[in-house]
């Protein structure tokens, strides 16, 4: 066992999904291996330090403050703030990407908002804003590491 | 899910607010347990609680009954403690995975092993090294480690592939091991 499966591993222990078999295994390791040792002391005590960390209770009149902030004018743009900000974002974004084609005239050829290569344009950039709507109550995902 | 609960969402959806009341005295200690451990801030906390429950009463409707209802929140708490945690970044005119000093600050300074045998200042240092950690792995952090979910209920909470939440997990703890190296 290399350092690199013995800190997977004890990544895995921590987590309670790691073999009999590999523990002993990776038992080995550590007692050859200082460095695999000092990541399993921290493994460890983050464990134990947000494991026993306290929490105050939440405010006993939350659920009064709730209600109350649902009657106030604009609650419901504070939830939905984040989306718009991006919808802003891309409808000025279509503007700049269709206002000079729209603009755009081939002598002899006039070209309108039907014209195929702008409702092209336009229409990929709308795609874009409704995947930017549909992203919002998505979590925040790190391509990465997608397996 | 109970069929209490499902019927308490469906009231909600028509705008019933005695029915989201129910759900938010149901859910409160839970969301700002999370809320106050990706945040560590009572008030700040307090305040993003609320915004929680404000965000899922409005946004009801994008929740399809496929997954538990409390996941479907603790991803609308997820979220909105990351939206804040960038506001406050950006007020500060830094990226989300940027710390103040850099991930080097705690490595840089001088381990004092004797201090910290006394395990609040052990504690100490790892809520910094908590706190330089790129938000990603702090949340998975908080969500397996604060909160004790289980891989499958971090999948769907953050919607990953199980194998990621594996591999994110490992990578977190990989970084805190390089800023706590000095002091373990």
């Amino acid at each position: 066992m290399d350092c690199s499966e013995a800190k997977r591993s004890l990544s895995l222990l921590a987590d309670e999904r790691l073999g009999a078999e590999e523990i002993g295994t990776l038992e080995e390791h550590l007692g050859a291996c200082a460095d695999c040792a000092r990541f399993a002391r921290t493994v460890e005590a983050v464990k134990a330090y947000l494991g026993e960390l306290p929490c105050p209770p939440a405010p006993p009149n939350l659920t009064e403050r709730v209600l109350a902030r649902l009657g106030e004018p604009g609650s419901r743009l504070l939830a939905f703030r984040p989306m718009l900000r991006r919808v802003a974002a891309a409808a000025a974004l279509l503007l700049v990407i269709t206002g000079p084609a729209a603009l755009w005239v081939e002598p002899g050829q006039p070209k309108t908002a039907a014209s195929p290569e702008i409702r092209f344009t336009a229409d990929g950039a709308l795609d874009w804003i409704m995947s930017e709507i549909a992203r919002e109550n998505a979590p925040r995902i790190d391509a990465e590491e997608v397996k | 899910m109970s069929s209490k609960e499902t019927d308490l969402i469906r009231r909600v959806r028509s705008g019933d607010q005695e029915a989201f009341a129910e759900l938010v005295t149901t859910y409160r200690e839970r969301i700002h347990r999370l809320v106050y451990g990706l945040l560590r801030d009572r008030d700040e906390a307090e305040d993003v609680t609320q915004e929680v429950f404000i965000k899922a009463y409005y946004r009801i409707s994008s929740y399809k009954g496929q997954s538990a209802f409390y996941t479907w929140l603790y991803r609308v708490a997820v979220n909105a403690a990351t939206d804040w945690r960038k506001k406050w970044w950006k007020r500060k005119g830094l990226s989300l995975s940027e710390s103040p000093t850099g991930p080097e600050g705690l490595a840089d300074e001088r381990a004092r092993p004797e201090r910290l045998a006394h395990g609040r200042e052990l504690g100490q240092r790892l809520d910094e090294a908590l706190g330089k950690l790129p938000e990603k792995y702090r949340t998975i952090l908080v969500l397996r480690e604060f909160e004790g979910l289980s891989y499958d209920e971090i999948a769907r909470v953050l919607e990953l592939p199980k194998g990621t939440v594996e591999s994110r997990l490992f990578r977190a703890r990989e970084r805190l091991k390089t800023l706590m190296t000095p002091y373990m």
